[in-house]
């Protein structure tokens, strides 16, 4: 019952707003620069495409370069990864080895590679890929 | 200020914004932090090879870019790890991915820096029993 009551109310409201919306449309106003008193010949075909064709569709290129420019300017700049070119750039560290970016003493000498396994045995850290 | 050594694929000024946050993360941290921007064949046996042979390895954190094979590697020494846990890591790596994506190398490097040096910044205790 009180479902029903509540619908009711609302659909009450929504005849009394649509007709408060919709009233000043069913006004007559007549005068020099009324609607209703317009010739319809006034606007010629032309005049017609533009405004009903043309204005809508620059509006709509208007917005798909909108969206479409970023995405430009993004694909247009060169990447940092994909300007990669040469030897490894290493900051920081104390190794000349490292620094220079060549393989590392650790696994250039024999018998050295297992006290690097044990030391990388307790390092910590992550991995990841993009 | 760290010392660069010569190389390709990042100006002088890109390097020079990495070598200010590599500083700015010693300072803070207390670690060595090492960035290796380069072809790493070896994946994460050769970085951790790579911390091994560190001067202090256990205080060593690496972070190790292969632009083209686009694969990420960070590595922790022992001392760092107590640290920086691979949590932390794991999301700098989020944070320095997220930039290669968009084709921000150096950006990602330097952001991904920041949040480890943030996580591993020492903690100042001033309490009045120890003025």
């Amino acid at each position: 019952m009180l479902t029903r009551t509540r619908a009711a109310l609302a659909a009450a409201l929504a005849l009394v707003l649509c007709v408060l919306v919709a009233a000043p449309a069913s006004a007559t106003v007549t005068g020099p620069t009324s609607v209703i008193d317009q010739d319809p010949s006034v606007m010629t075909v032309g005049q017609a495409l533009l405004v009903f064709a043309g204005i809508p569709l620059l509006v709509v290129a208007l917005v798909w370069l909108l969206v479409s420019a970023p995405g430009w300017t993004r694909d247009g700049r060169p990447s940092d990864a994909d300007a990669w070119t040469g030897d490894a750039v290493v900051v920081g560290g104390s190794t000349p080895e490292v620094r220079a970016g060549s393989q590392p003493a650790a696994l250039d000498a024999a018998g050295t590679e297992e006290a690097a396994a044990e030391d990388a045995a307790e390092t910590g850290g992550t991995s990841a890929q993009w | 200020m760290a010392r660069v050594p010569s190389g390709d694929g990042l100006t002088d000024a890109q390097r020079a914004r990495v070598a200010r946050a590599v500083d700015s993360a010693d300072a803070a941290t207390g670690l060595s932090f090492v960035v290796r921007v380069g072809v790493l064949d070896g994946g994460r046996a050769e970085a951790e090879a790579l911390v091994a042979s560190e001067a202090d390895p256990h205080g060593t954190v690496l972070v190790a870019v292969d632009p083209l094979a686009k694969r990420l590697e960070i590595v922790t020494g022992r001392r760092a790890a107590a640290v920086l846990d691979d949590r932390t890591c794991a999301l700098a790596s989020l944070t320095m991915t997220t930039s290669f994506v968009a084709g921000d190398l150096v950006g990602g490097v330097c952001r991904g820096l920041q949040v480890l040096t943030d996580h591993g910044r020492a903690v100042v205790h001033r309490h009045l029993d120890t003025l």
